[in-house]
């Protein structure tokens, strides 16, 4: 299999490394770079368990990305978002809400929502079921993840969430 | 299983082109439906993989001398935000927000949609439903040539096309709607979206008067690749709409398709849905 | 002197955040395939049938050996002790060797340098196989009387006689489909030789001891050669209580030939491939009941698809037969059960072991006596539930010494708004003409016991190191469930010291021994009691240490708040510790438990096999698309009985997620196999499981106020299987909503099958 050097920038460090072809991103940033807290859940774009941010805040799905197409890019992972030992206002209300149970969808579901308030920091309820649709969790039947997205908003925005939707 | 003997990533067109011509090429972008189908056994690499995300010129959407141009590597995420699109060919950023999640809509090309060919590829409703041919092109005698082929007779198959093992889907182009142009799209499955559709209907058109003129009816998941509905088509056009017009045009869908039963649905229900959402839609056109 | 001393942090009955969640939002909680792998880690792959049913004439693997990076294969032949994995029956090969009995059976391991090259070489075996006639549906299992056991019967009273008697009788059919588990994290397990032969395994398992043992029998070697391992799973479900043998008993074999640590993490396809899941139904009753609806006499059937093995479906059909009274008396009952044996992938655990599907059977019968009389379903429901003080005897002989389910319905249909609600539905349904809405209540019932006696019991070891510090083990298996949050709370509150000071560490084999499945929805009960146990010895040692050492009467020394107060004295835990450390006093000590007052004769199918029952109702409300059959939950109310919760935020969790999943299973989950038994929905784009957008917009969860009857670990309950149950509320509300739509056409209640998919309902409509 041929192969590649490419670098990739992920949580802000620079990394060079050296890819076959054919490898995901979610393979080299696991086996290649140690980036394990990118999960591997379905391989084919349907759990989300391996989303992470790309140049600033477009979510994509590490298990479909080739590496080699991602030469140059930015990379941010759930272990990236913490600032000077401080945890991300989403990782907070992540764990004050209780949204996690097995923790196996939390790294791409904190990910997910990042990226949602992102581009809408005040979603409505309906919104935000809607949103984190990418991303399955078997556990939590998701009211405390809808409950720790609403959270967040009003951390990050200091404001009350609008109303709930549908 | 084949391994990958190359790999390029050409800024040029033309240098994409002559790497086509050249010998056996898998072109990837954004891989969202490669990459399932590589690890699931249903497609092997060729000798040559080519990743086509950096050619200039093939990433734009504009309009242009009563045409809109939209590029093979737009992505699903950009037809859906794209304000130009909302207002000439609103069926598209419906069917694109529709599409699979939004990681997936943030890699998935309108390209690879279409040149995937699914039966059930999403965004190729609404192309059929605006009337778009796709533009190819091919390295020839050192330079580039291109042709336009209608849309609805790119495909002949699943997974199928008459593209060229040489050609390069550079991008998909349509005539600008109307002012009085409408256009709806409904798709069906256990979910709104990340769903592979059960079944998938475009139906648009230029409407006044109560009357919808240059019809297009697109089915998606219904045959083996997805299809105008001619019948269809022939049941409205240039009929005032009224619910024995639509009760019409619904019968004609149910015999415009031809499905399959498959693990995500029977025959019998796929066939049942196309009649209601042809209802639906036209149901929707006359609240217009 | 203690009255006014603020509580420890984390202590029990108060919202204690799960463990680990700073870790998982930080991404810095491994999971095994997030353990730093040795240089030299060989990858497994597992070579799978691609029939049914079939001799191998021939098993050609030249191919596979040859291909890039492969290290070694490995078949039947290449096992040094018993090819079996299965946890009793000794039916599950690991490799199997001449027949194939199920499409996706494990024939060969194959070992390589990397997971891709493992992969593409299990690919090139050639087979050669000869077809046999293959049974893959409950009716040709049926039609074949082929079975995994003998069919089992509980019995009361005389049924036969009953509907004979009875003025009003129905009879139906209909089918419950299996579920996948999905658990996030698929099956993968670990395996890193050590001297002397042993080996070290990381299995992503409820149930390491099994793991354990089949490991050493595949290896030929003692339980004590074997080590098993496990932090923490990324879901469980059931699913990984025998299963993970399989794929841990591989990667054992091939860390033992080789010398090389070997892992095997499965792909998706393959794990819903080789996996074995819900047991799906087939559920055919006959009952009698007078003009008021109440119960005169039933016949019920349940045939399960169990697949090609044992595995645990004797035991899973028991519950199936237990929970076919759920909260009703049922005076003249014979319950029939069928344990198919098919050519498909073996059916096993998966939360609520069985009960679900016999509870959604007497749910349905609720609903069809109610649609008969034309009566509100609910008023049915309360009509026959069990009595107090007489009516009370279950099928299989126990008597039920704590119902509280006609208060709990009583007060969830009232603060639900039940009686209102339904009204506005029928003025709603009356008003539209393509969408049809319904309401259900359905109450849960479920026994808390492993119904294998031997299982229900449980070790936990603690030590108290010299500054005081505490490290807590034991056999139960943390898959999300907050099991480990929770037997900390319990050593916190027992020592009275913060939960931070206890280091909550892995399940593993060599700490505590002979542990049970985290299973049963025991996890808390057992290990709970068990962790309590040791910390007892621990303090009555620390307070026989102190009345000496300090000259204070023992009934003087209270452990309270990280001190210990010693009459007007007061020291610190640590110092009481340190001073105990130099005192010669042993500060480790495991702690046992096994449930009191069980008992049962499977022979007879009569006994208390139950220590308690964990009780809940919901309510759900549905809204259907005539048109298309979509549809859509649109409220859910529900009120569930924990006991006296050990960690309310942790319970609710559970209720939410089980609620949630059980409404997967009856709707948008459906498993389908071809005509050749080949699984075609095996993976998440044709497989559905709930996203965030199926979530009802409304739901309303509240913990029934009440205390366990029976001395369970500080009056809690159970919680981790019933709630999946509730969602038969939602299965019943749909039928109902079928029913409503079908309204003046039809006489009886169509027969609406699950998953209730959007093309099912549709296809019940008229």
């Amino acid at each position: 299999m041929k192969k590649h050097a490419i670098t990739l920038t992920v949580n802000g460090e620079e990394r060079d490394l050296i890819v076959p072809s054919n490898r995901t991103l979610l393979d080299a940033l696991r086996d290649d770079l140690g980036y394990t807290d990118t999960k591997y859940g379905c391989g084919t774009g349907e759990c989300g368990a391996c989303t992470i941010l790309v140049d600033g805040m477009t979510t994509i799905n590490g298990c479909l990305t080739l590496a080699a197409t991602m030469n140059g890019k930015s990379i941010t992972t759930a272990a990236g978002l913490a600032r000077n030992g401080h945890l991300h206002p989403v990782q907070e209300a992540f764990i004050e809400n209780d949204a996690i149970q097995c923790g196996f969808c939390t790294p791409g579901m904190v990910l997910k929502t990042i990226s949602l308030l992102d581009e809408n920091p005040r979603p409505t309820e309906a919104e935000i079921r809607h949103g984190l649709e990418g991303n399955i969790c078997r556990c939590t039947g998701y009211t405390k993840i809808v409950e720790a997205v609403q959270d967040a908003s009003r951390r990050i925005t200091g404001s009350n969430v609008s109303a709930i939707g549908e | 299983m084949s391994e990958i003997e190359r790999y390029i990533a050409p800024n040029q067109l033309d240098d994409a082109l002559e790497a086509l011509a050249g010998g056996p090429v898998t072109i990837v972008a954004g891989a969202t439906d490669l990459t399932p189908q590589i690890t699931g056994g249903k497609r092997v690499y060729k000798a040559t993989l080519m990743n086509i995300q950096h050619i200039e010129g093939l990433n734009a959407v504009t309009k242009k001398d009563g045409k809109i141009r939209i590029g093979s590597l737009v992505t699903v995420s950009e037809i859906r935000g794209n304000p130009m699109l909302k207002k000439h060919g609103g069926i598209l950023c419906q069917a694109a927000n529709h599409f699979a999640s939004e990681q997936i809509r943030n890699a998935a090309t309108i390209g690879g949609n279409i040149c995937n060919a699914s039966p059930a590829g999403d965004m190729i409703i609404p192309f059929l439903v605006l009337g778009a041919a796709v533009e190819l092109a091919r390295w020839q005698d050192d330079r580039i040539e291109t042709r336009s082929v209608p849309l609805d007779e790119f495909f002949t198959g699943p997974g199928r096309s008459v593209a060229r093992d040489d050609e390069l889907l550079t991008a998909v182009i349509f005539d600008v709607p109307p002012e009085n142009s409408i256009g709806f799209f409904r798709k069906s499955g256990p979910r709104p979206a990340l769903e592979i559709s059960t079944v998938s209907i475009g139906i648009g058109g230029d409407f006044s008067d109560g009357t919808l003129k240059n019809v297009r009816v697109a089915f998606g998941a219904v045959g083996p690749t997805a299809l105008r509905g001619k019948l269809t088509e022939a049941a409205l056009e240039g009929k005032t709409l009224n619910q024995d017009v639509i009760q019409a045009a619904a019968l004609a869908a149910r015999q415009d398709v031809s499905p399959i039963d498959d693990i995500r649905a029977t025959k019998w229900y796929r066939t049942h849905l196309i009649g209601v959402f042809t209802e639906e839609l036209l149901n929707n056109v006359c609240q217009n | 002197m203690t009255e006014n001393t603020p509580p420890i942090n984390g202590d029990i009955h108060r919202d204690i955040r799960h463990d680990s969640a700073h870790k998982h939002v930080a991404g810095s909680a491994d999971y095994i395939d997030d353990i730093p792998e040795k240089r030299d880690l060989l990858h497994v792959c597992l070579g799978q049938s691609s029939r049914a049913h079939a001799r191998m004439k021939s098993l050609d693997l030249d191919d596979v050996r040859a291909a890039p990076g492969v290290v070694m294969v490995l078949t039947a032949d290449d096992i040094p002790g018993r090819n079996d994995v299965s946890p009793f029956a000794g039916d599950d090969p690991l490799f199997a060797k001449d027949i194939v009995q199920f499409h996706g059976q494990s024939i060969f391991a194959v070992a390589a340098i990397s997971r891709d090259q493992a992969r593409r070489a299990a690919k090139l075996a050639k087979i050669d196989y000869e077809d046999y006639p293959a049974i893959l549906t409950i009716d040709d299992a049926m039609a074949a009387k082929s079975y995994i056991e003998a069919p089992q019967c509980v019995k009361q009273g005389d049924s036969v006689a009953a509907l004979k008697k009875a003025p009003i009788r129905r009879r139906g059919c209909f089918r419950v489909g299996g579920q996948d588990h999905f658990y996030l994290e698929g099956q993968i397990a670990m395996a890193e030789p050590k001297e002397d032969g042993d080996v070290h395994v990381w299995s992503s398992t409820q149930n390491p001891t099994e793991v354990q043992h089949l490991v050493a029998k595949v290896l030929n070697i003692p339980d004590n050669g074997v080590t098993v391992e496990v932090r923490r799973m990324g879901g469980g479900f059931g699913g990984k209580e025998t299963h993970p043998s399989l794929f841990a008993a591989a990667a054992a074999l091939v860390a033992r030939k080789t010398g090389r640590t070997a892992k095997c993490r499965v792909d998706r396809d393959d794990d819903m491939i080789m996996t074995g899941k819900r047991h799906d139904f087939r559920i055919d009753y006959d009952v009698g009941f007078d003009s008021e609806g109440r119960i005169l006499g039933l016949d019920l059937k349940l045939a399960s698809r169990c697949g090609y093995s044992v595995d645990l479906s004797p035991a899973i059909n028991d519950r199936a037969m237990f929970h076919s009274d759920n909260c009703y008396f049922l005076e003249h009952v014979t319950i029939n059960s069928y344990r198919c044996r098919t050519n498909t992938v073996s059916n096993t655990a998966f939360r609520g072991f069985g009960g679900p599907q016999g509870m959604i059977a007497i749910e349905r019968i609720m609903d069809v006596i109610a649609h008969g009389l034309s009566k509100d379903p609910l008023d049915v429901r309360m009509i026959n539930l069990y009595g107090k003080t007489d009516r009370n005897i279950t099928p299989y002989g126990m008597r039920i010494e704590d119902n509280i389910a006609p208060e709990l319905i009583a007060e969830l249909a009232e603060t639900a708004d039940y009686k209102n609600r339904r009204k506005e539905i029928t003025a709603f349904n009356q008003a539209n003409k393509y969408l049809t809405k319904a309401l259900s209540l359905t109450p849960v019932k479920f026994g808390i016991s492993f119904t294998a006696l031997h299982l229900n019991q449980a070790g936990a070891l603690i030590h108290i190191y010299s500054d005081g510090s505490v490290h807590l083990n034991h056999g139960g298996t943390e898959m999300g469930q907050g099991l480990f949050i929770k037997v900390a709370q319990v050593v916190a509150n027992e020592l009275q010291i913060d939960i931070d000071r206890i280091k909550i560490s892995a399940t593993t084999t060599d700490k505590v021994p002979n542990s049970s499945p985290t299973a049963a929805s025991s996890g808390s009960d057992l290990n709970g009691m068990a962790a309590l146990a040791a910390a007892r010895t621990l303090k009555d040692r620390l307070t026989a240490f102190a009345e000496n050492h300090y000259d204070c009467p023992s009934d003087q020394i209270i452990f309270r708040n990280n001190h210990i107060y010693l009459g007007d004295q007061k020291i610190s835990f640590n110092q009481l510790v340190h001073q105990a450390y130099l005192g010669r006093i042993s500060l480790s000590s495991t702690g046992f438990y096994k449930t009191p007052k069980i008992h049962y004769d499977r022979k007879t199918h009569k006994g208390r096999p139950f220590f308690y029952f964990s009780y809940g109702a919901a309510i759900a409300e549905v809204i259907i698309d005539l048109l298309t059959g979509e549809n859509k939950i649109l409220r859910v109310d529900i009120l569930h009985d924990v006991g006296k919760s050990l960690n309310p935020a942790i319970d609710r969790g559970q209720i939410e997620g089980g609620f949630i999943q059980g409404a997967g299973w009856l709707t948008t989950e459906e498993l389908v196999f071809d005509d050749k038994g080949v699984l075609r929905s095996h993976a998440p784009s044709t497989y559905k499981i709930p996203t965030s957008a199926d979530r009802p917009a409304q739901m309303t969860i509240n913990l029934w106020n009440g205390v366990n009857k029976e001395d369970t670990i500080h009056k809690s309950k159970a919680v981790g299987e019933p709630p999946l149950m509730l969602a038969i509320a939602v299965h019943s509300a749909l039928t109902l909503a079928v029913a409503n739509a079908n309204s003046n056409k039809a006489e009886e209640l169509s027969a609406l099958n699950a998953p209730a998919t959007a093309e099912e309902i549709l296809s019940k409509l008229i």
